[in-house]
């Protein structure tokens, strides 16, 4: 089984949780068109919603034919993301990208392992149980370029985007992740 | 940001920022850019157009 141990993170700074950082401060937003940006953000969360869950389900359905678990888990967490009001356009986009991250990582951490089963029950304690952190979704993203170029791609930026902000990432990835849990559990009982 | 290797999608980013939009989302957007299939491609960049469009149109009210 491949081993994701957990890799001692260089020294950062820490950067504050940033809401929407416009690059043209001077800018007076009107109320149309704010929400002429909100609208064209959504969107765009749909479409990440959209490519992360086709890679997901690409890597799934490569090793395990005919199981729609992986994209069931991931349309339900996805989605309550997308559906969270109360969350801003900021926060939902950082969580659509660690939950799709979360999702990602589980399904190629299972998919590269010989022994499926056996790689269920190890990923879902990957995810869950240990600090989460942008630099294990790039080892994952590392140890499956070959097999999944375009997950794993996807997985890379993603890790990138969090980067520089890691502990939000953390703090984030560790309520997501037990929200995941049990989405990530029906495919581990289902792989059983 | 690698503008020209993304076909066009940087200079709309760049004009979008200018606009006031996030800085942060559309750089994770501008970095995937070349890893998404082409019909990935085409679905954001319509987007990106349309916002843009739209911003430059109401600046001009």
């Amino acid at each position: 089984m491949m081993s994701f141990e957990k890799i001692k993170p260089p020294k950062e700074i820490e950067v504050p949780f940033s809401e929407s950082i416009p690059a043209n401060k001077e800018l007076v937003l009107t109320p149309e068109y704010t929400s002429t940006m909100e609208r064209h953000k959504r969107r765009r969360l749909e479409l990440l919603r959209d490519f992360i869950t086709s890679r997901t389900v690409d890597v799934t359905l490569n090793f395990v034919p005919g199981i729609d678990v992986p994209k069931l888990a991931i349309e339900g967490m996805l989605g309550k993301t997308l559906s969270d009001e109360k969350l801003t356009s900021r926060r939902r986009f950082d969580y659509m990208l660690i939950s799709g991250g979360i999702a990602l990582s589980y399904a190629l951490a299972v998919c590269v392992t010989p022994d499926t089963a056996l790689a269920a029950r190890g990923a879902v304690g990957v995810i869950a149980n240990v600090e989460f952190g942008p630099e294990m979704m790039k080892d994952i993203a590392s140890k499956t370029k070959e097999k999944f170029p375009k997950a794993s791609a996807f997985l890379e930026k993603t890790a990138s985007y969090f980067a520089g902000k890691r502990e939000q990432f953390i703090q984030d990835a560790g309520r997501i992740g037990k929200e995941a849990e049990g989405y990530l559990g029906k495919l581990n009982r289902k792989l059983q | 940001m690698n503008g020209a290797k993304n076909n066009g999608i940087g200079k709309i980013i760049d004009e979008l920022l200018l606009l006031g939009e996030d800085a942060e989302e559309l750089k994770f957007w501008k970095n995937i850019f070349e890893d998404l299939a082409p019909e990935e491609q085409e679905k954001l960049r319509m987007n990106l157009e349309e916002e843009l469009k739209e911003l430059q149109k109401l600046r001009k009210l």
